[in-house]
């Protein structure tokens, strides 16, 4: 089946019994649409042009400005014979200028596209003139003041009473604001691929879950019923190879851990082991084992061994319990870090902090890592086309762990901007 | 009833007549530059309707049809224009239309070639739309407003990138028998 073959398929299509039906009710609903606009008074033609298009003024000038007009789009015209160029009070307006105080010519036309877009422009309309094909692009114009306007230009090439190509015409629309949306839309994936690529070497498919899929555990088990959730954290987090030491330690407490638990690498230094359908003490005494077990065990990940500081925070869940995967977790990682600052191995939780108690236990973290310059910042400059300044700087917080060091966004929380966010609501 | 009333009535029945035949071409035309059928459907039934305030002058026209489709373009055009302005920054990039086995109907083939068309530029989707359905040259540039010359510009580029897609979509060889 080739192209030709669909399009006879496409066109030998006869309405259905469905389309027929359908048909039938909406003119029923224009013609009581069309009673009640009348009732109402409604201006119902506009600026609809009400000529027939198949006759009348048939000049191809008049039909695309006037067709230009309807569509309230610029237009600007290069006529081959005379090398006049004309444009329309709309196109004035589009280039910022009121109608009629630039006289428009060639040199001027060149002048008010943004200089790094002026040779497309002209390498654009070359080619349509030479080729006589229509095209299309989008480039910048720079109105007084400089600022940036973004215009998508179709050009098209006229053709004269004599059947030659008699110049072109370019009709053109002020398309900033999509074009801003296409690039906020370009930065945010290449936000996402920066913050992908940071979370890379973490989870694999067979092994630990990530942070995200260790959530969804941890709420699939909350629905199924109850059990525990174990964040154990690691130090030192370096080391010459800290990828290929996390992963040693991810299986060590695989290893450990019972076959049924799931496992998650929560972070640099930091794994979770959900324990479902278990008791706080037998989870208790297995954390604490496999806690003892990663302290005496020696690691190799580089040219040197490594023995690792390890602490554990556990909290016990019931089945549908108010707190989310993110509460428990936080909860767990506020009670290792209990543990880590009383000297103990451990800290158990025998049910999930109460809702403001973890609010503060939040905000008293956040209030410390700020006293103890715990976080670091990064501006980004917002650019505004429209103005063709930089009007704001976006800034991204990151938190920075027990070496000094800045933690990838996705390790610390679900995206920059989250973790932003919960900085914002916990400082404030 | 009087004669201005019976005049009314036969406007109503013929402008019912056109709507039946023909709505359903006018949002295939439509569908073919935009995938939001909510659009396109608020896009048709505001044209029909002003169609129907001026029924007495269209249906004059040789091919009142071809007032319908320049006038539902431009209510798409400005609907579309409206809905960026109030969600541009929620605008996401339209997922390409994919389809993994040869059209099996003429629906099929129809929704296919709608995709396709949606995955051009705007005029280009509207001039094939229309020369698919018997217009003539002259016709769609008086239709949508374009030079000539661009009607036919238009007209190759698209086939040859229909082709390119069919072919990526695995199904670009000649039927078995032609």
């Amino acid at each position: 089946m080739d192209l030709d073959d669909i399009l006879a398929l496409a066109a030998s299509h006869k309405p259905t019994v469905f389309e027929r039906a359908s048909a039938s009710r909406n003119t029923r609903w224009v013609q009581q649409q069309y009673a009640r606009a009348k009732a109402d008074g409604r201006d119902l033609v506009g600026d609809v042009d009400p000529r027939d298009p198949l006759n009348g003024d048939t000049g191809e000038i008049p039909r695309i400005t006037r067709a230009a007009q309807l569509a309230k789009l610029g237009t600007v015209r290069w006529d081959a014979a005379t090398n006049e160029v004309t444009w329309s009070d709309e196109m004035s307006l589009i280039f910022g200028r009121a109608p009629g105080v630039v006289r428009p010519c060639i040199e001027t036309l060149y002048r008010l596209v943004h200089p790094d877009d002026a040779r497309r422009v002209r390498e654009a309309t070359g080619t349509a003139w030479v080729r006589r094909t229509a095209t299309e692009l989008t480039c910048r114009v720079v109105q007084p003041g400089g600022i940036t306007r973004w215009v998508h230009c179709y050009i098209e090439v006229l053709t004269g009473a004599d059947g030659e190509p008699a110049g072109l015409i370019g009709t053109t629309q002020d398309v900033t604001e999509l074009e801003l949306a296409r690039q906020e839309r370009e930065r945010r994936a290449r936000r996402r691929a920066i913050v992908e690529q940071a979370s890379d070497g973490l989870g694999p498919g067979d092994g630990p879950r990530d942070r995200t899929a260790f959530s969804d555990e941890i709420d699939r088990a909350r629905r199924a019923g109850s059990g525990v959730l174990l964040v154990i954290a690691t130090e030192p987090q370096g080391g010459t190879d800290p990828d290929r030491l996390c992963a040693l330690v991810a299986t060590f407490v695989m290893k450990l851990a019972r076959r049924n638990d799931i496992c998650g690498l929560l972070g640099p230094g930091e794994f979770g082991v959900l324990m479902p359908g278990i008791g706080l003490r037998p989870a208790t005494s297995l954390a604490q084992t496999i806690v003892e077990k990663l302290r005496a065990q020696l690691f190799v990940a580089g040219p040197h061994g490594l023995r690792l500081g390890a602490w554990g925070g556990l909290v016990r869940f019931e089945a549908h319990d108010e707190s989310s995967s993110i509460d428990l977790l936080i909860d767990a990682e506020s009670a290792w870090r209990h543990a880590k600052e009383t000297g103990a191995v451990l800290k158990a939780l025998p049910r999930p902090a109460p809702a403001d108690e973890r609010q503060e236990a939040w905000r008293t973290r956040v209030r410390a890592a700020v006293a103890g310059n715990g976080f670091t910042l990064y501006t980004q400059p917002i650019l505004d086309l429209r103005l063709n300044q930089i009007t704001r700087q976006e800034i991204l917080l990151r938190t920075l762990n027990d070496a000094g060091n800045p933690v990838p966004p996705r390790r610390c929380s679900t995206s920059p901007s989250t973790s932003t966010r919960r900085c914002r609501s916990t400082c404030g | 009833m009087t004669a201005a009333e019976r005049r009314l009535a036969e406007l109503d029945a013929s402008f019912e007549d056109f709507c039946r035949e023909n709505i359903v071409a006018v949002e295939r035309f439509l569908r073919s530059q935009c995938g939001d059928r909510e659009l396109v459907q608020e896009a048709v039934q505001e044209t029909l309707i002003t169609a129907r305030d001026k029924w007495e002058e269209i249906s004059g026209y040789e091919k009142p049809l071809a007032w319908v489709y320049k006038t539902a373009r431009y209510k798409l055009m400005n609907e579309q224009a409206r809905q960026r302005r109030e969600a541009t920054a929620t605008l996401d990039e339209v997922p390409s239309d994919r389809l993994v086995a040869p059209p099996a109907d003429s629906r099929e083939a129809q929704e296919w070639l709608l995709g396709c068309l949606r995955r051009l530029p705007e005029r280009q989707a509207a001039v094939f739309a229309l020369a698919i359905e018997g217009w003539t040259d002259p016709e769609i540039a008086r239709i949508l407003g374009m030079a000539d010359n661009t009607v036919r510009s238009y007209k190759s580029t698209v086939r040859r990138r229909l082709k390119e897609f069919a072919g990526d979509a695995g199904f670009g060889t000649p039927a078995r028998g032609r």
